[in-house]
């Protein structure tokens, strides 16, 4: 276990270097338009990902972050432009393939099921893996040593948990699903301050253990965790953040705040 | 997880208590501390039994004959229970209040019909022409004709209508309800057919008459309880109450939401099947809207008073209604008061009793 994460810790840190971006790109979004109803919210996004990198895509509300994540992720129907992820064309896929692919999406507010207990939760997240049983198993005992506090807590109703740890159900239930791209939205979200710091950390880790990490924050804290950052504003990608950028909080604020 | 180092319990017994998979073997633990608090949730409900057995011990002294009530009370509580299960089901699952529930039996019971008659319309069923494997593999079709009708249903109707209002999808129910029993009239005349039994006759066991076709509605229930219950241990019943938990939580992680309330709609549509074959063979006879104008109203109030979306609710509520209209029956008749139809009056009234003092019903929850 340890030989093969450090393994992969070292393939990310060749990813990470300049130019990699370009080349070892995981996801490729460009021109994407999309809207609820008849209500247009993205004008034309372009963003890339490269594979091992923290993302965090910023942005006020209303500037198109979880729409964005939702054509990712298939669970909205994309009106034009191209999203490419490890090479095939998704544009088109409903949300089971895009699960299928490794494209999984944590979603804004938990939307943990209140009425199953956790580790019941954790199940019904592994449940585009369900004929690996082995990898399943592992997977838990992994996912279990990110968050022991839910190991604690398997038979209790996900409904009677706090608030973070139910952020932390809801991560760990994403990780079940075997995710290559992990997208989580708004994790930070009602949460205390010290309880964001944890979920920060966990990202952090589990980006190391080599899964791709799309964050939709409001909460500029996120940028300590991230490789890139991506501004969004009125439906668009308008800034892209990279190295000492994302540390400089006025450039930061400045992006955001027009 | 900023998890304090007080309230953490000792790695010892986080070891024994947590099972890896959550698969429920720690349960037992906790048996005796569940029932004690559930007998203080459901406190209410106790009372009320209680009061129900000095009921009965009063009308044993009345000399009115209780065993045989139980009996009728076991053999159409057990359908109201039937159809109720599949009410809560699609309840639970799609929101859906399903009038169209005692017609999705009424049709299958017809098709089985419209097959021990050869086709021949004119023609006469004598139940003691037909079989019992006969009769097994009729009912047997008719759960799948009634399972297919209800996922139709869901897919073409309900799911089109998932962004409408609940009132919406309640009126189509209705509509396909009305629908049906448009067809049985325009197909089978507006009379009575004769309908078999598995088991005709009656046995005795611990001094009470039960007709066999009774047991066989009561065995049916438990069998289909127990394979319910089951079904929401596996990992697929999981994915169902997740599904109907949260559809996009659930559809995020590849659970397709169509197909999940498909399953409900399908279970439900074969309960709805069973009823219709069995409460056919309470009659002995088939009415088109059969089912709709004799159990549906009291498997809604079993619904109800049993917490509608509860599967074991509806199934207690069920048993329960069955046994308050077998009572209303036997002491109306006992004290030789003429009270009209007095089951389906003690039906409404138990209703209204439990919209006015306990609205979420017996086993329900806080929405």
């Amino acid at each position: 276990m340890r030989t093969a994460s450090d393994e992969d810790t070292t393939e990310l840190a060749a990813a990470r270097t300049p130019g990699a971006a370009a080349s070892g790109s995981l996801l490729q979004v460009s021109g994407l338009h999309s809207g609820y109803g008849n209500l247009p919210v993205l004008h034309g996004v372009d963003l890339a990902i490269a594979t091992g990198q923290t993302a965090v895509l910023l942005g006020l509300n209303g500037a198109g972050k979880t729409t964005t994540a939702q054509n990712i992720c298939g669970s909205l129907k994309t009106w034009a432009g191209h999203i490419v992820f490890d090479g095939q064309d998704i544009t088109r896929w409903n949300t089971k393939r895009c699960v299928g692919t490794g494209i999984v999406m944590v979603p804004e507010g938990r939307r943990v099921f209140p009425g199953l207990s956790v580790g019941r939760n954790l199940q019904v997240g592994a449940w585009s893996q369900r004929r690996d049983q082995d990898w399943v198993d592992q997977q838990l005992e992994q996912v279990l040593t990110y968050f022991p506090r839910l190991r604690e807590r398997l038979n209790q109703l996900a409904g009677t948990l706090s608030g973070g740890e139910q952020q932390m159900l809801a991560i760990a239930r994403g990780l079940m699903a075997r995710p290559r791209l992990l997208i989580i939205d708004e994790a930070s979200m009602g949460l205390a301050p010290v309880i964001v710091k944890d979920v920060f950390d966990i990202v952090r880790r589990i980006n190391a253990d080599g899964v791709t990490v799309l964050m939709i924050e409001q909460n500029v804290g996120a940028l300590e965790v991230a490789d890139v950052g991506l501004v969004m504003e009125r439906g668009r990608v308008v800034r892209t953040l990279v190295g000492d950028e994302l540390r400089d909080r006025s450039a930061v604020s400045e992006a955001l705040m027009g | 997880m900023s998890a304090s180092t007080t309230d953490r319990p000792a790695p010892l017994e986080a070891e024994v208590d947590v099972p890896p998979t959550g698969d429920g073997s720690g349960d037992r633990a906790g048996l005796s501390d569940r029932l004690s608090r559930s007998v203080a949730e459901h406190r209410v409900g106790l009372i009320w039994s209680g009061a129900v057995v000095v009921l009965a011990a009063a009308m044993i002294a009345a000399g009115m004959d209780v065993g045989a009530m139980l009996v009728n009370g076991l053999g159409a509580g057990a359908i109201y229970a039937m159809v109720a299960l599949g009410i809560a089901l699609v309840y639970r699952a799609t929101r859906v209040l399903n009038f169209a529930q005692g017609e999705l039996g009424t049709m299958p019971a017809f098709v089985v019909v419209l097959i021990l008659l050869g086709g021949d319309l004119d023609g006469f069923v004598d139940p003691a022409q037909v079989s019992f494997g006969q009769m097994l593999a009729l009912t047997g079709l008719a759960v799948v004709i009634g399972a297919s009708m209800a996922v139709a249903v869901n897919l073409f109707i309900i799911q089109r209508l998932a962004d409408s209002s609940p009132v919406t999808s309640l009126v189509a129910t209705a509509g396909v309800a009305l629908l049906l029993i448009g067809v049985q009239v325009v197909a089978f005349d507006l009379q009575s057919r004769t309908f078999p039994q598995f088991f005709s006759g009656s046995i005795r066991i611990l001094g009470l008459r039960f007709p066999s076709h009774t047991l066989v509605i009561a065995c049916v229930l438990a069998v289909a309880s127990v394979l319910l219950v089951g079904l929401f241990r596996t990992r697929l019943g999981v994915a169902l109450l997740a599904s109907a938990q949260d559809p996009f939580a659930a559809e995020l992680h590849g659970v397709s939401a169509k197909a999940m309330s498909s399953l409900a709609w399908g279970i439900a549509g074969g309960l709805a099947a069973l009823g219709g074959v069995l409460g056919a063979g309470v009659f002995e006879g088939i009415t088109p809207g059969l089912m709709t104008t004799t159990f549906l109203v009291h498997a809604f109030t079993a619904a109800v008073l049993g917490g509608i979306g509860s599967p074991a609710g509806a199934v207690a509520g069920g048993l329960l209604l069955g046994q308050v209209s077998a009572m209303a029956n036997t002491t109306t008749v006992g004290l030789g008061i003429s009270v009209p139809n007095a089951p389906t009056l003690a039906a409404f009234v138990v209703l209204l009793l439990v919209l006015g003092f306990r609205p979420l019903g017996l086993l329900g929850k806080e929405a």
